[in-house]
């Protein structure tokens, strides 16, 4: 796991790393709603990041192609990049899922009434 | 010498074999000059050097050190035939990322220099062919491995390109394929034929019409 890494696979893969972003704060959003005592959410966390994961293989082997030359003449692999990509996700959903987890209460209570009512 | 020695390699794809036992080998300071008609496998050939082909067979020795992926070794960088850099790259992320050694003499060239802030994608095709050629020309690697670096470049740019390869074999070897014979007989200390999957050592014109290369225009 390595920031430079990082830093070099997001001057392409960006809008991956952002949909994925994007699945994990959804997952989150199940745990707020669902709670987690219950296996619905974490049911759907094992299979909504996977189908993620191999959403950003098939667009990359599509629409990033080019970019393996590019990636190749670092000395780095599109195998390397994809893991190095997955682990800053695991990561990212573990702190959302964690922030969701602390702040439970304040979404599903607090902040809605706040939206409403404009007050706390 | 620092030296890139690939040995053995073979090819075969479908019933066809491309390559048969091929030989090539490149010392720092050297630029290989790699001709061969359409088909021959030039082109397969460097991808296989540079790891992104597997081949049936090969033997890849980087400084004595066995390879099997070139790319990895960081060692050796490769100019493919379409665009590598994506689009949204500007100049100067892409001369930071390939260029960090050499990168002011690659600065002293005025396209480059002007043209720093600007994306790939802003560029013609023969001006976005010609900043790649130029980036991995000034690349940090030992060796580049050049895959038509003339095409879609105007008769000035090509020049300018063949200048920068002479300046820059002080640093380091060169394999050069391309379709503009004259221009890899212009730039290359040797000369290797592909011809029915083999290699030949070509020491002049008359040995390209002797292996059906150039056609004989005195029969």
């Amino acid at each position: 796991m390595s920031i430079a890494l990082l830093k070099k696979s997001l001057l392409v893969y960006k809008p991956l790393l952002l949909w994925n972003i994007l699945l994990s704060m959804l997952i989150g959003l199940f745990f707020v709603i669902d709670g987690f005592n219950k296996p619905g959410a974490y049911a759907m966390a094992l299979i909504m990041k996977p189908i993620g994961w191999a959403f950003c293989f098939i667009v990359e082997l599509f629409f990033f192609k080019k970019a393996s030359y590019f990636y190749k003449n670092m000395g780095l692999s599109f195998r390397k990049i994809l893991a190095n990509i997955i682990l800053y996700d695991v990561v990212i959903l573990i702190l959302v899922v964690t922030l969701c987890l602390l702040c439970r209460n304040f979404l599903l209570t607090v902040l809605p009434t706040y939206l409403v009512n404009k007050q706390y | 010498m620092q030296e890139l020695f690939i040995d053995s390699v073979t090819h075969i794809f479908g019933e066809q074999t491309i390559l048969n036992g091929v030989f090539i080998n490149c010392k720092i300071g050297e630029v290989v000059g790699l001709l061969g008609r359409n088909g021959s496998g030039k082109s397969t050939l460097l991808k296989i050097i540079f790891g992104s082909i597997k081949p049936d067979n090969k033997y890849l020795k980087l400084d004595d050190k066995l390879l099997t992926k070139g790319y990895l070794s960081k060692e050796i960088s490769y100019l493919p035939q379409d665009n590598f850099i994506p689009n949204e790259i500007t100049v100067s992320d892409a001369i930071e990322i390939f260029c960090k050694t050499h990168q002011q003499k690659l600065l002293e060239i005025q396209f480059v220099y002007n043209n720093l802030k600007k994306k790939f994608r802003n560029f013609s095709g023969g001006e976005s062919r010609f900043l790649e050629a130029l980036i991995l020309i000034y690349s940090d690697s030992k060796f580049a491995l050049l895959d038509e670096p003339f095409s879609q470049l105007a008769p000035l740019l090509v020049d300018e390109v063949k200048q920068q390869i002479h300046y820059m074999k002080q640093f380091k070897g060169f394999i050069i394929t391309d379709h503009y014979y004259r221009s890899i007989l212009d730039v290359s200390n040797r000369v290797v034929l592909l011809h029915n999957g083999s290699n030949y050592k070509i020491n002049n014109i008359d040995d390209l019409i002797l292996h059906g290369y150039l056609p004989d225009l005195k029969a």
